[in-house]
């Protein structure tokens, strides 16, 4: 029989050891548990995405940017070679500019401009503001159409209707029609009871209203950018106001009681038709430009090649 | 030998010893398998909780690449070209509570797996504009989203 009770044996405490020894390691494994556990809550609330935010807010930023460079330089009413020599001076500015602000923050901002890709234009404005549109009553305003943008009419008077049927407004209202390959659609625009209405029609269908704002001064319908404002309100008209197919051509109708301006950018083909003796002016313009905007961060590289032509239909 | 049956000399001190040790090895042997059952339940429920986020994590830098390439998208269509660049490098970790994972990216889902022990962690990315390339299983670490404008998909990467 074996004398467990000897000093001198080696196997002594093996057991203890043993499970000292798993203990241990149950007592790691703990620690390693306790430990990803605290590291997930804290990688659980931190922000782990890239800047992608900042990206495309850099792109919104350089595209309304060189947007407004473009409408400022095309209203100087220079030739279109100075106007796309002074936009592409005002681009060289702007990059180097962005370029220093993001680097404040450990991102690279890059913007390039080939002149090449620049499409010309022409830009229509009506500017006598006391000249009624009849100048180019049932005329085509322009046509052959490929591109148009910002078309935008101030008007200070018009048609005066009181809960009108759809002939007196095919007859008195003032209407600017959108000639497309599909059905023409005529935009009228009056006033019934102090409220500016458009209302909306094509070949086959009635004036139905499609927007309204309260008369107040002047009204500004912004027709590529589906919005009426006046100086006390800004009406959103969703996608009401620009005909779904492209317009090849556009002409007012019934001028005669309506006031104020009007400016629409065209493209270069695109054919203005003022008479001799109306108040439309047509000046060269550029219509649009394309810009290689770039961002790269720590962990995003975005790049991309934007076309700027400011006011353009959705 | 038969002296041997009838002396009891020392044996309530030896009986006593096997006694101590079965009852501590018992008591230990216990303790072990109670404490590594708790172990093993309390490691699937923390690579449970990780894998959750890093899938959330991933989901979200899905998405943000997503966003960017329809920007990119958008733009191209308006310049006719197919110049748009989008690389997003995701920071996930190698391990989870010791152990490493594997990542597939489907349709609307992420699933991350790990196998020693057996988890498996399914988390849904909300609806992409661009579609996003098949995957297969990807390993655990950092992973490269790139948006390819030819075929206007996401491509994922470790």
């Amino acid at each position: 029989m074996a004398d467990v009770m000897t000093p001198s044996r080696s196997e002594r405490a093996q057991l203890l050891l043993i499970t000292a020894l798993a203990l241990a390691v149950i007592l790691v494994t703990v620690a390693l548990l306790l430990n990803a556990a605290i590291f997930t809550e804290n990688v659980a609330t931190r922000d782990t995405t890239a800047d992608g935010p900042e990206a495309i807010e850099l792109r919104g930023e350089l595209v309304s940017g060189i947007g407004e460079l473009i409408e400022q330089q095309n209203r100087q009413g220079q030739d279109g070679s100075d106007i796309a020599d002074s936009v592409e001076s005002g681009i060289d500015e702007i990059g180097p500019m962005v370029d220093r602000e993001r680097a404040s923050g450990g991102t690279v901002a890059t913007l390039s401009h080939d002149p090449n890709d620049d499409e010309m234009g022409h830009l229509l404005g009506w500017t006598d503001e006391s000249a009624a549109f009849d100048a180019i009553d049932n005329e085509t305003v322009v046509e052959g159409l490929s591109d148009a943008r910002a078309f935008e009419l101030n008007l200070t008077a018009m048609a005066s209707l009181s809960d009108p049927n759809a002939s007196q407004i095919e007859n008195e209202a003032f209407g600017v029609r959108f000639v497309t390959a599909g059905d023409n659609v005529t935009q009228y625009i009056y006033e019934d009871n102090e409220t500016v209405v458009i209302a909306n029609a094509t070949e086959n269908t009635d004036p139905r209203s499609r927007c309204t704002v309260n008369e107040s001064g002047p009204t500004i319908v912004d027709l590529t950018g589906d919005e009426l404002r006046t100086d006390d309100e800004i009406r959103q008209c969703y996608r009401g106001l620009w005909p779904d197919d492209d317009p090849e051509s556009i002409a007012f109708i019934n001028g005669a009681d309506t006031e104020g301006t009007f400016t629409l950018t065209v493209d270069e083909a695109a054919s203005a038709n003022p008479s001799e003796d109306s108040s439309l002016q047509v000046d060269d313009a550029i219509y649009s430009v394309t810009v290689d905007i770039g961002y790269q961060s720590r962990d995003l590289t975005f790049e991309t090649t934007a076309r700027v032509a400011p006011g353009e239909p959705r | 030998m038969s002296r041997l049956w009838v002396d009891h000399r020392a044996v309530s001190v030896t009986v006593g010893y096997i006694l101590t040790l079965g009852v501590a090895a018992l008591l230990m042997g216990v303790l072990i398998a109670g404490a590594g059952g708790l172990m093993e339940s309390q490691s699937k429920q923390v690579i449970n909780d990780e894998l959750t986020v890093i899938g959330n994590q991933l989901a979200s830098n899905i998405h943000e690449a997503d966003r960017l390439a329809t920007v990119a998208a958008a733009d191209n269509s308006t310049t006719a070209g197919e110049s748009g660049h989008v690389a997003l490098t995701v920071r996930l970790p190698d391990r989870v509570a010791g152990t490493g994972y594997l990542i597939e990216i489907e349709n609307e889902t992420i699933t991350l797996s790990s196998s020693n022990p057996d988890v498996e962690v399914t988390v849904s990315h909300p609806e992409v504009q661009t579609e996003i390339a098949p995957t297969g299983q990807l390993n655990s670490g950092d992973l490269r989203i790139r948006y390819d404008p030819e075929n206007t998909r996401l491509e994922v990467s470790s």
